[in-house]
């Protein structure tokens, strides 16, 4: 049998930032979901695994510096990849939507509603995972700023006007409601939940789709690296 | 016989000296009236049942039992019943008595100086606790609401200090209640947007440090925000915050941003009010978009019918092996 052909989708240093990024996530999920709901009866046992309120507020602190610098490692990233494709945008960042990806939401949805018989073809990333990828893009800043904001609240509170505490508070609360559910819900559904996927998708771990998946998920981009293989 | 003539006598008298003595260790072991005596005569009516009187003017019965046990056991066990309600101690009592107020002196003796509640009592009383937002209400506490009894005569001791929970529940106990708050035109919401604040989840989670109720507010001294005596007046907040060790080096603008009482500031700022409402809409419409989705693509791909077959027989096909099992084990165990 005919060993089959495998496409790397992640390479390592791009798997390696969403490791880091599951982890801090994860971390700071746990450490600060009873922060918001403090009268539920599980909130304290949470908390007490982590050695008391103390000790989660280190384990939260350290998760979002891991994650803060991340984020500036992913800025250094990217702008390394502009740089390597010689300031060419929309070779370098193949995640900048476009107005194919708004065609793919209209016709992804007429085939749901069964107006069309076929998916549209997607590229290297859909709307979908443009969608996860901006949805974390716009996440990391808000709570990275409010959650600085209430990290040292007298600096902030002495220097700023009064107003960026009670915002910081309601901003770091309400995002992370929306990132975790997000997460939870949407995330979990596309790489875990989905009976394709069940019990989950391996491409975070090796960054590697068979030939199968490429060609179901991504066939625009399968056809662009045979082509350039016949090239060759 | 004079009084001078009579200590002659007993000077010259060596007998009279050992009776004398006698009688003065007598006295000592057993006083002819003891503390105890002062209080027997009024328990002789007062420990009764239901010993009530009828006050035709407030047309009202008013209990007037009051348990030995109770006052034995309180920390008031050594004052005597006329150290605090004075005038009493002829039968009928006399009438338009003085009332009997926390602010008495307690004939005993702490450090030298009598012990007294004045100071607590003399602050209280120009609180607004006392005074009233516009005027004394029926619903203004008194020192017996805050200090935890259902009858001055059993106040008990107090062996440790209290808890913050404790602290918070002294005053939870009114301002949770938003039909008493309203009728007396104070803020309803001071306790639920408390219940938001980190101050009190820290404490919820065991933290000590964290500030409760009295620590901004005051004790007895707690007055209205507009008044300069008030811990939280716009002069002296920023001392309130900084001083009291919590947050060393902060500024009036950070004691004004108000995010201990959140939901105050929320109703009274619409940058906000926008704030919290935009996320609203923002949590609401995305992951409304994204269950639309799922729903949606599971329908398409699946069916969301044959999908919860194939679940309900996927877990099924899980009771079935767990029952196994758990069969098997329970066989094992038999045979050994």
């Amino acid at each position: 049998v005919e060993k089959e052909k495998s496409f790397v989708r992640f390479d390592l240093k791009q798997r390696a930032q969403h490791w880091f990024m599951i982890l801090s996530f994860t971390l700071l999920t746990i450490t600060g979901i009873p922060m918001r709901f403090p009268d539920q009866i599980w909130s304290k046992y949470v908390y007490f695994l982590f050695g008391g309120l103390y000790g989660a507020r280190i384990v939260h602190r350290t998760s979002a510096l891991i994650m803060i610098l991340l984020g500036l490692y992913h800025l250094y990233y990217i702008f390394s990849l502009l740089i390597k494709h010689k300031f060419n945008i929309s070779e370098a960042w193949p995640m900048i939507p476009n107005k194919k990806d708004a065609r793919d939401w209209y016709y992804t949805s007429l085939y749901y509603f069964g107006f069309k018989k076929k998916l549209p073809l997607y590229d290297r990333f859909n709307f979908r995972e443009k969608f996860d990828y901006f949805a974390v893009f716009w996440g990391v800043p808000v709570m990275m700023f409010s959650g600085l904001i209430l990290w040292f609240p007298i600096f902030f509170g002495n220097n700023f006007p009064s107003l960026i505490i009670p915002m910081a508070y309601i901003a770091h609360s309400d995002e992370a409601i929306l990132a975790i559910s997000a997460i939870v819900v949407w995330h979990f559904y596309n790489v875990h939940y989905n009976p394709d996927k069940f019990p989950g998708s391996t491409v975070w771990i090796d960054g590697i789709l068979t030939e199968k998946q490429i060609k179901e998920e991504h066939p625009l981009e399968y056809e662009r690296i045979t082509r350039k293989k016949i090239k060759e | 016989m004079s009084l001078r003539y009579s200590l002659r006598i007993i000077q010259k008298s060596k007998v009279s000296i050992f009776i004398i003595n006698i009688l003065i260790l007598i006295l000592s072991i057993e006083p002819l009236f003891t503390e105890e005596d002062l209080d027997k005569n009024c328990y002789k009516c007062h420990d009764l049942n239901n010993l009530s009187y009828f006050n035709p003017d407030l047309n009202s019965i008013k209990n007037l039992t009051v348990k030995k046990e109770d006052h034995k056991n309180s920390v008031h066990a050594n004052l005597n019943c006329i150290s605090c309600h004075k005038e009493t101690s002829s039968f009928p009592h006399a009438e338009n008595r003085q009332k009997v107020g926390c602010n008495q002196d307690c004939h005993t003796v702490k450090e030298g100086e009598i012990y007294t509640h004045e100071k607590s009592y003399s602050e209280f009383s120009d609180s607004i606790h006392s005074k009233g937002k516009d005027g004394k209400s029926v619903d203004s506490p008194t020192c017996v609401n805050c200090h935890g009894v259902t009858s001055v005569h059993k106040i008990t001791k107090v062996t440790k200090k209290i808890s913050d929970s404790e602290k918070i529940s002294q005053c939870i106990t009114c301002h949770d209640n938003k039909e008493m708050m309203a009728r007396n035109k104070v803020e309803e919401s001071a306790v639920e947007s408390y219940k938001k604040s980190f101050h009190y989840k820290a404490i919820k989670f065991g933290t000590i440090s964290s500030a409760v109720c009295q620590d901004c507010h005051g004790v007895h001294d707690i007055y209205s925000k507009q008044h300069p005596k008030s811990r939280i007046s716009d002069e002296k907040v920023e001392d309130t915050c900084s001083k009291s060790g919590c947050h060393e080096g902060a500024n009036i603008n950070f004691a004004m941003s108000g995010a201990n009482h959140l939901n105050f500031k929320v109703d009274k700022e619409p940058i906000l009010w926008w704030e919290e409402k935009m996320f609203q809409i923002l949590t609401g419409g995305t992951m409304g978009m994204l269950v639309i989705g799922i729903a949606l693509d599971v329908q398409k791909k699946y069916g969301w019918l044959s999908l919860l077959v194939k679940i309900g027989k996927f877990l099924w096909f899980g009771v079935i092996l767990i029952a196994n099992i758990l069969f098997f084990l329970i066989s094992l165990l038999k045979k050994l």
